[in-house]
C-alpha cells in the first residue's frame, strides 16, 4: 500500500480511529493485523519471509538474553547470519552471481548457476537492520529481550515504518507499544501537518521532478550538458523530496496514533561538509552504521591508515546496501573517499581558508562551504541515479559539454526548444525547490509549526489550506513509488 | 476530539470541491447517463462518422453499437488501437467493422465476442490482433470493466471459473468522483472549454461525412482516424517517439512483464475455440512495432518477453490451423518509418504491406 493512494487515505483513517476505540490490551492486536495487512497489499505470499525472519530474531533474543560467554555468542552470529542471508539470496544473489559468471565466462570456465527469479520483497533491507540492531542491542545488555511474540513482531511490522524506515532502536520504540496513548489534540493535528508536509514534498516536488530526470537518465546519450546538469540538481531534490516525504507521512502517521519515530532528514542541503551532511541524510540509517559497523571495526580510535579504511568500508557497504549495483558501490565509495580525503587534507585547506581570508567573512564561507558541498553530493548522486556505471561516467565526461550550442539554440529558437516540458513546468520545479528550501532555511531557528502556533487563525488556515490545494492542484498522481522502496 | 472533529469540518469544503468538479466536469464523461456513448452509437448505427470523438468509454460504445446492429458484418476486427487503421478497404464488397478498443486485452475480446453472441451477430470472420501485453497479469488495463458482466458471462459459458473479480459494489469507474488526477483533468477541461479560441470543445461530437479532419474521427466502420496534428507528425519527430516510447520505464502494458501467464493464456485458447466452434473463421495478426522501438523492446531485459508472447501466438496459430499475419519486427513486411504514428500504431500503409501477403484464395473465398 503506498501512502499516497486511496486505499491509504482510507485506510490510515479508520486504523486510527479504531486504534482509540479499542480498550489498551488490545491496540497492539490491532495494530499488528493493520500492518500486516498494509504489507499484504504489495505481494502477500512475502510475509512468510517476514515472519521467518521475526521467529528466528525473536527466539534468538531470548536464547541470548538467557545465555552467557561463547554460546551468547554464537546465538548472535545465527541470528546474524541467518537474517543476512535472507537479505543475501533475496537482494544481493544475482548480482554476485551475474558477476561470477562474468568473470567465469572472460576465462572460459564452465559456470552453471543460474539466476534466481524472485522480486525482492519491499522494505527488506529497512525491516532486516531493524531486526538486527534488537538481537545486537540484546547481545550488548542495552535492551531486555522481548518476551510477548505479538509486541515482538509489531516492533518489526509497525506499518508507519515498515517497508522504508527510519531504521528505529529497540530502546526507542519497543516500550511504546506498551504505553498508552490518548487522543491529544495538538499532537494529532501536528502529526498531520507533518503528514501534509511530507505528501506535499512526494507528490508535488518529488514526482514532478521524476518525469524529467526519468527522461534523462533513461536515455543520457540523447542529450547535452545543461539537461543532464539540470537533471542531476533536479534528482538531488527529487530523491531528497521522496524520501523525507515518505519518512514524515511515516513519523507523521505514527505521532497521530501517539508513538514517536527518530527523525530521518534534518535540511541536509545546508551541510558545510560531507561529514555534516551524513549526520542530516537518512539520520537513522547512517547512525545504524555507525554504531554496529564503523564502532564495531575500531571507528576512529585506531591508527589513521585504520580509520580510514573503517570510513571508507562502511560507506562501501552503506552503498551495497542500497542495491545490488555497482553504481550504488561506486556511489558509496565515493562518499567514503570525500570524508577520507576532507579528514586528510583538513589541516591544508584551513590554512589556506586562512590565506585567502576566507574565514573573515563567515557567512560567505558558510555559503561557500553549503554550496561545495551540495556539489560533491550532487555529483555522487549521478552514480546512485545511473542506471550503469558507463552511463553515469558519461553523464560526468558530458556535463559541461555542448553548452555554447545549446545556448545558440535558445537565442536563435528560443527557450522552448530547449526545454523538455512547459515552460511553466520548469518556472514551476524551480519555484516549489525554492519554496521547500525557504521553508527549510526559516526552520534553522525551530520548527515552522511552532513559528505558526501564535499567528492569528486565518494566517494558519491559510497555510493549510495552500498546502492542501498544491497538492490536489499541482501533485502528480498515478501509481509513483517512492524511491526508497526498492531497497 | 470534539475540538479536532469541529476544526475538521473546515477541510470538508476541499471534499466538496474534489467531488463537485469530478461530477460536474467529467471529463471522460464517467457519471453522465449513457447518452453519450449511446449518442455515439447511434450516429454509427446509422452510416455516419463521429467527429470530434474524444474521452468516451470505447467498451460502452461497441456494446451500444452491437445491441442497435441490424444486420450481421461479415467481417469484425477485435484488438486495440493498434488496429483501428484496420478499415472496410481492407475487405471491399464485405459487410465490415472494426470492433477494437484502446488497450484491448482477453477479457475485452471476450466480452465483445459475448455481446456478438448475444445479439445473434456472429460475424463470418474476425480478424483478431493479438497485442504482446494480452498475456500480462500486470498489464494495468482494467477498462474491461465497463463490460465486466459480459465478461463473466463469457467466463461461464467457456468454462472458466473466476475468482479474481465479481460483480462490484461500487463499479470501479465511480470510485473516480474521489479521484486527484480525475480532478485534475476536470480543472484542465474546465480551462480548456473556458478559453477554448472557437475550437470543437472536448467531447462535443457530431456527425460528419468525413473521414479525415483536424479533429480525431471515429469512422462508421469502427476504425479511427487521427486529427490532423497526429497524421502529419514529422517523420523525425515519429522516429524520436518511437524511441523515447521504448525506452521509458514503465512501457505502455508491458512493463512488469514478469511471465506469459497460463490463467490469460487459458482464457484466450477457450475464446478462440469457442469462436471456431461458432464456425467463424479467424484471421490473427501480430502489430508490428515501429523499428527504433523493436529493437530496444527486444534487447530490454524487462520487456524482451514480447517476443515469447509472438512464438507463443504463432505456435497457437499452428496448432489450431489459424493464418498468422504480422510480426512484432516491421521488417518482416518492410514497414518503415513512414509507416507509423509513433512506437508502436502502424498507419493504414504500414498494415496493408501487411494485409498484401494475405491471399484472398487461402480460405477459399470466405474472407
Amino acid at each position: 500500500m503506498l501512502f499516497n493512494s486511496l486505499d491509504f487515505l482510507i485506510f490510515f483513517p479508520i486504523v486510527t480511529l479504531l486504534y482509540f476505540m479499542l480498550p489498551h490490551k488490545y491496540r497492539w492486536l490491532l495494530l499488528l493485523v493493520a500492518s500486516c495487512i498494509f504489507y499484504m497489499r504489495f505481494i502477500p505470499i512475502y510475509i512468510l519471509i517476514l515472519g521467518v525472519t521475526i521467529v528466528i530474531d525473536y527466539w534468538a533474543g531470548i536464547f541470548i538474553e538467557k545465555s552467557t560467554g561463547a554460546r551468547k555468542k554464537t546465538y548472535l552470529i545465527i541470528s546474524i547470519i541467518s537474517t543476512c542471508l535472507v537479505l543475501f539470496i533475496f537482494k544481493y544473489f544475482n548480482f554476485f552471481n551475474s558477476n561470477f559468471a562474468a568473470i567465469a565466462d572472460f576465462f572460459n570456465w564452465n559456470y552453471g548457476i543460474s539466476a534466481l527469479k524472485i522480486i525482492l520483497p519491499i522494505g527488506l533491507s529497512f525491516h532486516t537492520f531493524q531486526s538486527l540492531s534488537y538481537v545486537i542491542e540484546v547481545y550488548r545488555g542495552k535492551q531486555k529481550a522481548e518476551y510477548n511474540f505479538g509486541i515482538y513482531s509489531l516492533y518489526v511490522m509497525f506499518y508507519p515504518q515498515l517497508v522504508a524506515g527510519p531504521i528505529e532502536r529497540p530502546q526507542n520504540l519497543l516500550h511504546q507499544f506498551y504505553e498508552k496513548h490518548y487522543f491529544e489534540y495538538k499532537r494529532v493535528v501536528d502529526g498531520l501537518k507533518i503528514m501534509a508536509w511530507g505528501m506535499f514534498k512526494k507528490v508535488v516536488i518529488a514526482d514532478r521532478l521524476a518525469v524529467y530526470v526519468n527522461k534523462i537518465y533513461d536515455d543520457p546519450t540523447s542529450y547535452s550538458g545543461p539537461h543532464l546538469l539540470l537533471a542531476t540538481v533536479f534528482f538531488a531534490f527529487q530523491i531528497y523530496c521522496d524520501f523525507s516525504g515518505y519518512s514524515d507521512i511515516a513519523i507523521g502517521s505514527a505521532q497521530v496514533m501517539g508513538f514517536k519515530l527518530m527523525d530521518n532528514f534534518n535540511r541536509p542541503y545546508f551541510s558545510k561538509s560531507i561529514s555534516e551532511f551524513w549526520k542530516r541524510w537518512h539520520i537513522s540509517l547512517s547512525t545504524w552504521f555507525k554504531d554496529y559497523l564503523y564502532i564495531s571495526l575500531g571507528g576512529n580510535r585506531v591508527g589513521y591508515v585504520r580509520w580510514y579504511l573503517n570510513l571508507f568500508l562502511t560507506f562501501l557497504v552503506s552503498g551495497l546496501w542500497h542495491g545490488a549495483n555497482w553504481t550504488y558501490v561506486f556511489w558509496g565509495a565515493l562518499n567514503g573517499f570525500y570524508l577520507v580525503f576532507a579528514i586528510w587534507v583538513n589541516d591544508y585547506r584551513d590554512k589556506i581558508y586562512k590565506k585567502i581570508g576566507l574565514k573573515l567573512y563567515p557567512r560567505v564561507f558558510k555559503y561557500y562551504q553549503v554550496l561545495i558541498t551540495f556539489s560533491l553530493v550532487c555529483f555522487a548522486w549521478i552514480f546512485f541515479r545511473a542506471r550503469n556505471i558507463s552511463e553515469a561516467f558519461y553523464i560526468i565526461r558530458n556535463l559541461f559539454t555542448g553548452w555554447s550550442k545549446t545556448m545558440l539554440q535558445i537565442e536563435t529558437k528560443g527557450l522552448s526548444s530547449f526545454l523538455l516540458f512547459d515552460r511553466r513546468e520548469l518556472v514551476l520545479s524551480f519555484s516549489l525547490i525554492l519554496f521547500m528550501e525557504f521553508i527549510h532555511f526559516i526552520q534553522r531557528h525551530g520548527s515552522i509549526r511552532y513559528m505558526l502556533e501564535d499567528k492569528p487563525a486565518f494566517v494558519r488556515w491559510s497555510l493549510y489550506y495552500s498546502i492542501i490545494l498544491s497538492i490536489i492542484f499541482f501533485g502528480v498522481f498515478g501509481k509513483n513509488q517512492f524511491i526508497y522502496f526498492q531497497f | 476530539m470534539k475540538k479536532f472533529l469541529i476544526k475538521f469540518l473546515f477541510l470538508l469544503p476541499i471534499g466538496f470541491l474534489i467531488i463537485g468538479i469530478n461530477c460536474f466536469v467529467d471529463p471522460a464523461y464517467l457519471f453522465k447517463n449513457k447518452t453519450y456513448e449511446d449518442g455515439i452509437a447511434e450516429i454509427l448505427s446509422e452510416n455516419k462518422n463521429v467527429g470530434n470523438v474524444t474521452n468516451y468509454d470505447e467498451r460502452l460504445v461497441q456494446k451500444y453499437y452491437i445491441n442497435k446492429m441490424k444486420d450481421k458484418k461479415e467481417v469484425v476486427v477485435f484488438g486495440s488501437s493498434r488496429c483501428m487503421q484496420i478499415d472496410r478497404s481492407f475487405f471491399p464488397d464485405r459487410s465490415f467493422f472494426n470492433s477494437s478498443v484502446t488497450g484491448a486485452t482477453v477479457e475485452d475480446s471476450a466480452a465483445i465476442y459475448y455481446l456478438y453472441r448475444k445479439n445473434k451477430k456472429i460475424p463470418k470472420t474476425i480478424v483478431f490482433c493479438l497485442d504482446p501485453w494480452v498475456l500480462n497479469k500486470n498489464n494495468e488495463q482494467i477498462r474491461f470493466s465497463s463490460l465486466e458482466s459480459e465478461y463473466l458471462k463469457m467466463l461461464k459459458i467457456i468454462g472458466i471459473k473466476n475468482h479474481n473479480i465479481g460483480a462490484s459494489i461500487i463499479p470501479a469507474k465511480y470510485l473516480q468522483v474521489l479521484s486527484l488526477t480525475y480532478f485534475q483533468a476536470s480543472v484542465d477541461k474546465l480551462f480548456d472549454d473556458v478559453f477554448n479560441n472557437g475550437r470543437h470543445k472536448k467531447g462535443d461530437y457530431f456527425a460528419t461525412d468525413k473521414e479525415y479532419a483536424e479533429y480525431p474521427i471515429k469512422k462508421m466502420d469502427g476504425s479511427y482516424s487521427y486529427d490532423l496534428k497526429m497524421r502529419t507528425l514529422d517523420y523525425n519527430k515519429v522516429k524520436a517517439s518511437a524511441a523515447a516510447y521504448a525506452k521509458d520505464k514503465n512501457v505502455y502494458a508491458i512493463s512488469r512483464y514478469d511471465e506469459i501467464d497460463l490463467g490469460l493464456k487459458n482464457q484466450l485458447e477457450k475464446l478462440i475455440d469457442l469462436i471456431l466452434k461458432d464456425n467463424v473463421t479467424l484471421v490473427l495478426f501480430l502489430p508490428p512495432y515501429h523499428k527504433d522501438a523493436f529493437d530496444i523492446l527486444t534487447r530490454r531485459q524487462d520487456t524482451k518477453i514480447i517476443m515469447e508472447a509472438q512464438a507463443y501466438f504463432k505456435q497457437l496459430a499452428k496448432a489450431k490451423g489459424l493464418i498468422i499475419l504480422g510480426d512484432n519486427d516491421p521488417s518482416i513486411y518492410n514497414l518503415d518509418n513512414e509507416d507509423f504514428y509513433d512506437g508502436m500504431h502502424p498507419k493504414k500503409s504500414g498494415i496493408n504491406k501487411i494485409f498484401n501477403k494475405l491471399d484472398a484464395n487461402t480460405f477459399g473465398g470466405n474472407l
